[in-house]
């Protein structure tokens, strides 16, 4: 008498347009920290190396990279692969707080969780666009 | 003469260790479900086909099966909603015993380890007086408690299937449920039950479990705000030991 194992397999998530969607939001993470890493390199980095070392070439080049497509093509699959991240984070937040909300209650909850993640944003831009 | 469905059922032989699939063909019936198929193959065809069943009314949750591609109980599935041939499998991530009868036994230990009772007859100081419960408080764990152990949430969840030491979607809804009735008197217990190296945190949120649930239990979001108490619940235990300024 042997039982029969069942194991997936490596393409268990190719079985399910579900499962699928899930592995496209799970890879999504990908782009956004490759964009960070970006942000971090071309932008935030030069920026520190001119305070501390006062060298403009590393700032020029930075500040070239910055103005070209490719920059402005990888931040803007970032902010969409970032902003869908935030919304779908904030639509579960209300539904798994240990203190269990009424349906209308956590409508109530997304909406001001959404308000305050609108109004931080808009509180950072106007630091950037200084 | 009457229309026929046609049937693909996975068979196993655990003596010989083959599986196969056999081809079978049923007289459709209005109203018919695809355990009455299956019943009716074991009763007129086939009958050392091995299947569990017992209620046919969606309550016992024995008859879980995955009928072309989806985790469903059998006697909720009814044959002219699903697409012939209609293929019919055991649970997955469950070791096959014969046919469609799998070993949940490894699924049931874990209900054990969400500790599925309030202890309140040896935990409460006062039982001569009466706890009462209000409807709104009820109402907290009423969804949780539709849970009839079907399994099928395992059998749908892709973490179970790469590690069957991983807690569940099942004992999760279950660990919520008590964690919700304020009957409870071993809320600590169960969290560090729970939140330990197979626990909670192994659920990626991959949402299968809720999908299949024919209760709609929904696991998955019972498993993130496991997750959110269980953070809490650490917290609460570092903070605890912490040593006290003299």
């Amino acid at each position: 008498m042997k039982y029969l194992e069942q194991k997936p397999g490596a393409s268990w998530w190719t079985k399910n347009p579900r499962t699928t969607l899930y592995m496209i939001r799970e890879l999504s993470c990908v782009p956004i920290a490759f964009a960070t890493l970006t942000l971090a390199t071309v932008v935030i980095l030069p920026v520190l190396a001119y305070s501390i070392f006062n060298s403009p070439p590393l700032l020029n080049a930075a500040n070239n990279f910055t103005q070209s497509d490719i920059f402005k093509v990888i931040m803007i699959i970032g902010l969409v692969g970032a902003v869908v991240h935030t919304l779908t984070w904030l639509s579960v937040m209300p539904q798994i707080l240990p203190v269990k909300l009424p349906k209308p209650a956590q409508y109530i909850a997304y909406l001001i969780f959404l308000g305050i993640w609108l109004g931080l944003s808009f509180f950072i831009l106007q630091f950037i666009l200084v | 003469m009457s229309k026929k469905v046609e049937f693909k059922i996975k068979r196993y032989n655990p003596e010989t260790a083959e599986s196969s699939v056999a081809d079978y063909e049923v007289p459709a019936k209005d109203g018919m479900t695809v355990l009455d198929a299956v019943n009716h193959i074991k009763d007129t065809q086939d009958s050392s086909l091995a299947h569990r069943w017992s209620c046919r009314m969606g309550i016992c949750g024995s008859c879980g099966a995955i009928v072309n591609g989806k985790p469903v109980l059998m006697c909720q599935t009814f044959c002219e909603n699903t697409k012939a041939p209609i293929r019919v499998e055991p649970m997955r991530n469950f070791p096959v015993i014969k046919d469609l009868v799998v070993d949940i036994d490894s699924a049931m230990e874990h209900l054990r380890e969400a500790m599925p009772y309030t202890d309140i007859i040896n935990r409460h100081a006062s039982l001569d007086k009466e706890i009462l419960q209000t409807p709104k408080q009820q109402e907290k764990f009423k969804q949780t408690s539709q849970c009839i152990k079907c399994m099928l949430c395992y059998s749908a969840c892709p973490v179970v299937g790469h590690n069957p030491k991983y807690i569940g979607p099942a004992a999760a809804a279950l660990a919520d449920r008590y964690l919700s009735d304020n009957h409870d008197q071993i809320s600590d217990e169960r969290m560090d039950s729970i939140t330990e190296k197979n626990g909670i945190w192994l659920c990626s949120f991959i949402g299968e479990c809720s999908v299949v649930c024919p209760k709609k239990v929904d696991p998955a979001v019972a498993l993130q705000r496991l997750k959110v108490m269980g953070v809490l619940h650490s917290a609460k235990k570092i903070i605890s030991k912490r040593p006290k300024k003299s």
